[in-house]
């Protein structure tokens, strides 16, 4: 048995004034196992702190109790008391026999005062069972992951490698620059959007330490913070790059043809091809499922044309394993699917088409190359309709607001009237939310520009006409009554969700989703938007919700900031109050498997039979397992189940 | 023999983030409650276990608070509170056939800014011991303290 | 052989008679038992804004007295009957008080409700009841295969869309299939879905004569040769006042509307009397020897 400490705080009369404490010190001295028992005005005072190291020195005792307040004003205080005078912290039982008690019950001094002794009692006889527990250092990998090279994996990248940190880029596509490539100019500055983001690109492409895994996809992670492992499938692009000089004398002469998504399906691309001029790494790719070669055998004119050799119909897919110490989720966001909102007819006319199709339209790298035409009829537009919030803010589509769309469709009126001055258009609006930096004043400029009306209600129907026009009904308020406006181009600003990668990516990882969207859950929607609830895993962009390019970039540093923090410490500390398995008592049942929701507990091969084991970087000490296990095998220390039961039977002696 | 006192005797195991939290709240605020209710701190009401039920009762408690965080995304250890809730489910049925009567145990979702709720729980609970008769058990028999 | 209760409604018992002649001859030939009930009332449709529980109770008076066991539903007519039958429903299911309401009135004369039938439309009895394999069957060329008939369903068939009916409110096809089983070509058009205007005639007859303009003229100018319907109030807008509506607007009436049952009918070989073809208004002349089988 154990030889206790037991310190009593008066606290001024914050106890004191209700608590008889020189009654509670005659009580507990007369048990058993308690070596000495003193009280002080105040024992988190620098005085109080010296007396308790002294009096545990000298007294001998291998455990402290100490009556006082909440564990969270003073426990670490008390704690590294116990660590001075050469005890283990953990040997500590702090009683608040101060918020529990004499702040609770002022007016029944006498029962708040046995109620004290009780609660010491109990904690006495709950110390006996403590261990010494410690809190070990798990080194960390100083490697991080970002998966998704959009603006949000750039800017994450280049900040963690900038810190002096390995970082895997993986994207999906053959090129890095994600939806941002797509945009011809950036709301409200109309920077043009590749203008910015090129420089980004090749930053990431020469930085020493950005590896770079474009046309690559990650197929499974395993580990814990601190120690991830990664597997990555590079798929074959049936070019050598280390051979490809990205001159494109290959795409020139592809006869194949595919629906360009990059272009978003508004025109054709070969069946080896970049997705755009910019593109980085500048290295073409075949896509099989409609190459020549692949699918009949003939060709290869690519090959013949390659001046230094480069393709290479016999590659293979390759699959690598990376380390790492942190992992960056960026995976962004796509439009929703316009054909689902039919009234809109998009789909049924050709001259419907999304946000991000104008911004190819006016593209110069486009499918038009710049020039704006109505798809398919190959006219130019006199009147347009922009039409706000196409499936947003819908409960039958998604509920929530998209948050760009209202200052993109006054990019695009912009765009409109800059190339086609006589255009006309008309943006149908509830309102117009431009609530960012420069968002009112560029709201002003476009809503001065003649030719351009906003109609402050939102379109309920696109119709087609025999002449090959459409008409958008809505109801304007500033009339009293329905309009049908006949326009040649409807352009509609549809709302935004997480990309379609992102539910694989979120079953690799175990994340949680929001149910509209698709969007990955942070910890905290308020204080805690970048992490998520697994350790070392960190969400960044638009996959976290819909936003623009100046909030998905901080979060992207912020990110980036979280990473290299933990890489830089270069060490996770565990929680001390990690369970623990009696492997004697375990079945191998399993049933604390899948209680653990943090996955910290695995099945392991010991002295010949399954038994559960604890991985202590991982488990939070949450109990979870010490509730669901019908053995009674796993315990956290320091709260076993004979430890509460002492407790109770103290309490009611 | 266990001693028979004339006051009611309550257990309350609650976890640190909420109902805990609730509790010391109640104290910074100077809410008062009757001394007769004890508090045990626990990481998270997922740790939930009828054992440690039973033992209260038959150690000679008159009833058995349990308070956890409120679904669904309260819980600080994400869903500790939805197993407890299944667990306590199982256990009043359970103790309803032994013949416990109702109010001996008491699942609840206690905030921690819920500290008037916590007050009000402790002197609701209190109120409800005071009527409900002392638990005999039949100590002197080997079955049932093997049992438990 | 199915069985079904006949609830025709008033219009097509005081005007629209082609609507019960053509289902009654047509049904004959599908071997489908029509049984007439012996008491029926007003579904209530007309009160429905005005006042609500009046028109519950009519309706909930119709589900008590049309019930019957050996029936496999009530077929409306009307897609006014059809849509306070199946919101009756839906809305007693929902509401015990509403129930309770309706049922302490049905107590009075010793009526109940208690079982729920099937309110089924005559889209949905010739497409899930009859099939469109059978519907294929009858057809037996002669026909101009390139004739383009435009589908009109009516608002009551289908919405409101929260209370289940029998086809997708934004986007119907059960009618258009139909039309193709018979042999015939069909396409969307934009005015499809848009109202025939005949609720309002009570209140804003000139607005209800604008609408049927606007639905008339501007399915017209698709090219369509015909357009079909089922219900009886679309048929009086876009038939029977066809030349009243035209005329109105400094046109003439340009558009062949026939009920579905007629175009039905013709297509087995019934007589055009038998379907009542000449209590159309509308032009139909024009388009009998395109569909006719010879």
């Amino acid at each position: 048995m154990g030889r206790v400490a037991v310190f009593l705080c008066h606290c001024g009369t914050n106890i004191a004034g209700v608590i008889d404490i020189q009654r509670v010190a005659e009580e507990i001295r007369k048990i058993s196992g308690v070596a000495i028992v003193q009280d002080s005005r105040f024992l988190c005072s620098t005085d109080g702190i010296e007396s308790m190291v002294d009096s545990i020195r000298s007294s001998g005792v291998d455990r402290v109790v100490v009556a006082a307040c909440s564990f969270r004003t003073h426990e670490p205080l008390f704690q590294n008391a116990l660590r001075r005078a050469g005890l283990n912290p953990y040997l500590l039982e702090l009683v608040n026999v101060r918020e529990l008690c004499s702040w609770v019950h002022e007016k029944e001094r006498e029962k708040a005062t046995e109620k004290a002794v009780k609660m010491i009692r109990a904690a006495i006889a709950k110390i006996q069972g403590n261990q010494p527990l410690e809190r070990r250092k798990l080194p960390v990998i100083p490697a991080a992951l970002v998966i998704g090279g959009g603006i949000a994996g750039i800017r994450a990248a280049l900040d963690i490698a900038d810190a002096g940190f390995t970082v895997y880029l993986v994207e999906k596509e053959p090129s890095i620059g994600g939806n941002m490539a797509r945009l011809d100019k950036t709301f409200p500055t109309l920077d043009c959007s590749i203008c910015i983001l090129g420089p980004l690109m090749n930053a990431v492409a020469q930085h020493p330490n950005i590896k770079l895994l474009t046309y690559s996809e990650v197929l499974s992670i395993e580990g814990r913070v601190g120690e991830f492992s990664i597997k990555i499938l590079r798929k074959p692009r049936y070019v050598r790059e280390d051979l490809c000089k990205g001159c494109l004398i290959c795409i020139a002469k592809c006869p194949a043809k595919a629906d360009d998504e990059f272009n978003m399906g508004l025109s054709h691309r070969k069946a080896i091809y970049i997705q755009y001029p910019q593109a980085v790494p500048r290295i073409p790719a075949i896509d099989p499922s409609t190459c020549f070669y692949f699918q009949k055998g003939i060709c290869r004119a690519c090959e013949k044309l390659c001046p230094t050799g480069a393709i290479d119909f016999s590659q293979r897919g390759e699959v690598v394993e990376v380390k790492v110490g942190a992992i960056v989720v960026a995976t962004g966001f796509e439009e929703y699917t316009a054909s689902q909102i039919y009234e809109y007819g998009y789909g049924r006319y050709p001259n419907v088409i999304t946000g991000l199709q104008l911004e190819r339209l006016v593209s110069s790298y486009g499918p038009t190359g710049g020039r704006l035409t109505v798809p398919r009829i190959d006219r130019e537009p006199r009147r347009i309709a922009i039409v706000n919030c196409a499936g947003s803010r819908d409960e039958r589509h998604l509920p929530y607001c998209c948050r760009v769309g209202c200052m993109a469709s006054l990019k695009h009126a912009w765009y409109i009237k800059h190339l086609i001055p006589d255009a006309e258009v008309f943006i149908f609006a509830d309102e117009i939310r431009a609530s960012g930096k420069g968002f009112e004043e560029f709201y002003r400029r476009v809503r001065l520009l003649p030719g351009v009306y906003i109609v402050k209600g939102r379109a309920s129907e696109v119709r087609g006409n025999p002449d090959g026009t459409v008409s958008v009904m809505a109801y304007d308020p500033a009339l009293g009554h329905g309009i049908s406006i006949n326009t040649d181009l409807v352009v509609l600003e549809v709302g935004i969700v997480a990309s379609r990668s992102t539910e694989s990516v979120r079953n690799i990882l175990k994340l949680g989703v929001v149910a509209q969207g698709g969007f990955l859950l942070e910890l905290h929607p308020k204080l805690n938007p970048i992490e998520t609830a697994v350790d070392g895993i960190y969400i960044c962009g638009a996959v976290a919700g819909p936003k623009d390019i100046p909030e998905t970039v901080a979060q992207a540093s912020a990110a980036a900031s979280k990473v290299v923090s933990l890489l830089s410490r270069g060490y996770i500390e565990t929680q001390p109050y990690t369970a623990r398995v009696n492997s004697e008592l375990c079945s191998g049942c399993r049933i604390c498997v899948t209680a653990c929701e943090y996955g910290a507990i695995r099945i392991v091969e010991k002295g010949g039979r399954s038994v559960a084991s604890v991985d202590e970087a991982l488990c939070k000490g949450c109990g979870a397992c010490v509730g669901s296990c019908p053995s009674r095998a796993i315990e956290i220390p320091n709260l076993g189940l004979d430890q509460i039961e002492a407790m109770i039977a103290e309490i009611v002696r | 023999m266990i001693p028979v006192s004339l006051e009611p005797r309550v257990i309350a195991f609650t976890c640190t983030y909420c109902a805990y939290a609730a509790a010391e709240t109640a104290g910074v605020s100077k809410l008062q409650y009757p001394p007769h209710i004890y508090i045990i701190r626990l990481p998270c009401s997922g740790m939930f276990r009828s054992y440690y039920v039973f033992k209260a009762l038959y150690n000679g408690f008159d009833s058995v608070l349990w308070g956890g965080c409120h679904p669904p995304y309260d819980c600080h250890f994400i869903n500790g509170n939805y197993k407890a809730r299944v667990r306590a489910a199982l256990l009043k049925s359970y103790l309803n056939q032994l013949g416990f009567e109702d109010d001996r145990f008491r699942l609840e979702w206690i905030a921690a800014g819920e500290a008037d709720r916590f007050a009000s729980i402790a002197k609701e609970i209190v109120k409800k011991a005071t009527s409900l008769p002392r638990l005999r058990f039949l100590d002197n028999s080997e079955v049932v303290s093997e049992w438990l | 052989m199915v069985r079904l209760t006949l609830f025709t409604g008033c219009f097509t018992l005081v005007k629209q008679v082609a609507v019960e002649a053509s289902i009654l001859s047509v049904l004959k030939y599908f071997n489908i038992e029509l049984v007439v009930p012996r008491s029926v009332n007003c579904c209530g449709f007309a009160f429905r804004s005005v006042y609500p529980s009046l028109s519950l109770y009519l309706t909930g008076r119709l589900l008590a007295s049309l019930y019957d066991a050996e029936s496999s539903g009530i077929l409306a007519l009307c897609n006014g009957c059809y849509l306070m039958l199946r919101e009756a429903i839906h809305r007693l299911r929902e509401n015990p008080r509403q129930l309770e309401f309706v049922r302490s009135y049905l107590r009075e004369e010793g009526l109940d409700l208690r079982s729920i039938p099937r309110i089924v439309h005559p889209i949905e009895l010739f497409h899930d009841m009859i099939g469109i394999e059978v519907l294929r069957g009858i057809s037996r060329g002669g026909q101009d295969r390139n004739t383009v008939i435009a589908t009109h369903y009516g608002c009551h068939a289908l919405r409101p869309s929260t209370i289940p009916s029998f086809d997708n409110p934004l986007n119907p096809s059960k009618m258009e299939r139909i039309i193709e089983a018979l042999g015939f070509r069909t396409r969307d058009y934009p005015e499809r879905l848009d109202c025939c205007g005949a609720v309002l005639l009570a209140s804003n007859p000139s607005l209800a004569m604008k609408m049927a303009y606007s639905k008339i003229s501007g399915t017209a100018r698709w090219g369509f040769q015909l357009l079909v319907t089922t219900c009886p109030y679309c048929f009086e807008m876009l038939d029977s006042r066809q030349e009243a509506v035209m005329q109105m607007f400094g046109d003439e009436p340009k558009l062949p509307v026939m009920l579905l049952t007629q175009l039905i009918g013709l297509q087995i070989g019934l007589s055009e009397g038998s379907v009542a073809l000449n209590l159309n208004l509308s032009p139909v002349d024009r388009v009998l020897p395109y569909i006719l089988r010879r």
